[in-house]
């Protein structure tokens, strides 16, 4: 989006958390919130814009049946969304910790791993 | 849900617009109401006691209760989610405004030059150099600051402004964003009933929304508002005389104001100490002596002195110095504010320190009655919360 007015302050932001990318993660997850809140507001509005109309958009979803093929669609966007939104938890990005027989945990480093291999 | 702005500049926002607009408003009613109250608890049980059992006493000031709540994780996601609402005003905002630059800028240069509003004037000054620290630094995280012109005849920053405070205050500062004009004005008309001001001044007054009231409140004052940047003082004008006021609006350093000895009843600023470097508070508030008649009253709205607080609440209001590009906050704030105004030229004898109520957020008479009762000083004070009251300080020449 091109804006004539800066959409950015000059200067650093201030780091609040100890863990690279937090500071990044609360921003992602307060920016995702309002994303969040403007389609919740949006589907609110349809559907009494929908009810002005004639059309009871609530009641309607409350009893719409699904198809199984709509329920396999859903079941993929679902599980797709998810697996997007968790992307960075996954595979060779995490440092997994691994329980010690015993107690206590060790770091696996997944890179130092694969270098090693 | 946030207000229209309810003058002829309003520039409504796309429905998608003003819905993200409520959510950083709600946002932030979040973090400074009901965050803070909970930080001040885990401060009360958990960050208190080890303190006071590593130094045996108490914090003595707000930088050591801040340099324990650094550590203490509840601070840290306090911190992060206030820096990230106060980016998202303006984010929100401003899309809005630069998509009706040109409209916008149109219909302020007409407000101003028609016939059919409320007189008032413009002076504008192209050769009155903005201070480095203005330019340097974008206050409170706004883009672009106070002073940015972004075509001709440019109010955009005015817009910005008077849009961004309107999510930043959550419905708290008035309808519109006035209630500290409001307060202060009403409060010297109670407090001080035989005093008729025939000129006033604010100094500092971006788009006057503070200056607004006092021309409400003494309708028979001339009453004119400085200011350093040349689009707040479009916008400003236009605003004026789109709500019926008559404000004289001009561009000026008050730290060098153009005005002759012993021209003004009353000098007023409104949240404008605290953005100024040490050097520029005392220049501006020896001008301020200057200007004022014998007789005349000093004046200004501003977040209270850190020597009259408890160490926590002096930790809870000095946040922005530290994180929302407030350089000048805390410095002003350490202050004896007695000092600044002798040191100005003052006589100390009549210097005064005022908590108010919002005046407009209740009956008038309720409003005199708690004035005269004398509010008292407690953690409401200067505080942005659902139940603020205001401070300020003044003195009489």
């Amino acid at each position: 989006m091109s804006s004539r007015i800066p959409m950015k302050h000059r200067g650093k932001r201030p780091r609040f958390f100890s863990a690279n990318g937090m500071d990044e993660m609360m921003s992602m997850v307060l920016e995702m919130t309002a994303e969040v809140w403007i389609i919740k507001k949006r589907l609110y509005l349809l559907e009494r814009v929908a009810g002005q109309a004639g059309v009871s958009l609530t009641d309607e979803i409350e009893n719409y049946n699904l198809t199984e093929a709509e329920i396999t669609e859903l079941d993929t966007l679902r599980h797709d969304l998810i697996a997007t939104v968790l992307r960075s938890t996954e595979g060779e990005f995490v440092a997994t910790r691994k329980v010690r027989e015993g107690g206590g945990t060790e770091t696996n480093d997944a890179n130092a791993e694969t270098q090693a291999a | 849900m946030i207000h229209d702005l309810s003058h002829e500049l309003a520039t409504p926002p796309h429905r998608d617009e003003r819905t993200r607009q409520e959510f950083v408003a709600s946002l932030r009613r979040h973090v400074l109401v009901d965050m803070a109250a909970h930080m001040q608890k885990r401060y009360a049980s958990h960050v208190l006691p080890k303190f006071e059992t590593a130094q045996g006493r108490q914090p003595e000031d707000g930088e050591e209760v801040h340099d324990a709540m650094m550590h203490e994780p509840y601070f840290c996601f306090y911190s992060a989610v206030r820096y990230n609402a106060q980016e998202m005003v303006f984010q929100s905002v401003i899309p809005v405004i630069d998509r009706n630059m040109e409209d916008l800028n149109q219909k302020a240069q007409s407000i101003r030059e028609s016939n059919t509003h409320v007189e008032g004037t413009l002076t504008l000054n192209p050769k009155l150099e903005i201070p480095r620290s203005v330019t340097n630094i974008d206050v409170h995280l706004a883009p672009g600051s106070y002073h940015t012109q972004y075509q001709e005849n440019d109010s955009s920053a005015g817009a910005i402004y008077d849009n961004s405070i309107n999510v930043f205050a959550f419905n708290q500062m008035g309808r519109n964003t006035d209630d500290i004009g409001h307060s202060f004005s009403n409060y010297v008309k109670v407090a001080f009933p035989d005093f008729k001001p025939e000129r006033i001044l604010d100094c500092g007054c971006t788009i006057g929304h503070n200056t607004v009231p006092w021309a409400m409140t003494y309708p028979d004052a001339e009453v004119t508002g400085i200011d350093i940047a040349p689009g707040l003082l479009r916008y400003g004008s236009a605003r004026a005389k789109s709500m019926g006021a008559k404000v004289n609006f001009s561009q000026m350093n008050a730290t060098a104001l153009d005005y002759p000895d012993n021209s003004f009843d009353v000098v007023f600023s409104s949240m404008f100490l605290h953005e100024l470097p040490q050097k520029d508070i005392r220049a501006y508030m020896k001008e301020a002596f200057r200007v004022l008649k014998p007789g005349g009253l000093f004046l200004t709205m501003e977040l209270p002195p850190n020597n009259k607080m408890a160490a926590y609440d002096s930790f809870y209001l000095d946040w922005d110095c530290y994180y929302n590009k407030e350089p000048y906050y805390k410095p002003f704030r350490d202050q004896d504010y007695l000092e600044l105004v002798t040191t100005a030229g003052f006589n100390g004898d009549s210097f005064q320190e005022t908590i108010m109520p919002r005046y407009t957020y209740m009956p008038a008479d309720e409003f005199t009655a708690q004035v005269q009762a004398g509010p008292a000083f407690d953690d409401r004070t200067g505080r942005m919360s659902s139940d603020i009251r205001w401070y300020g300080f003044g003195v009489w020449k």
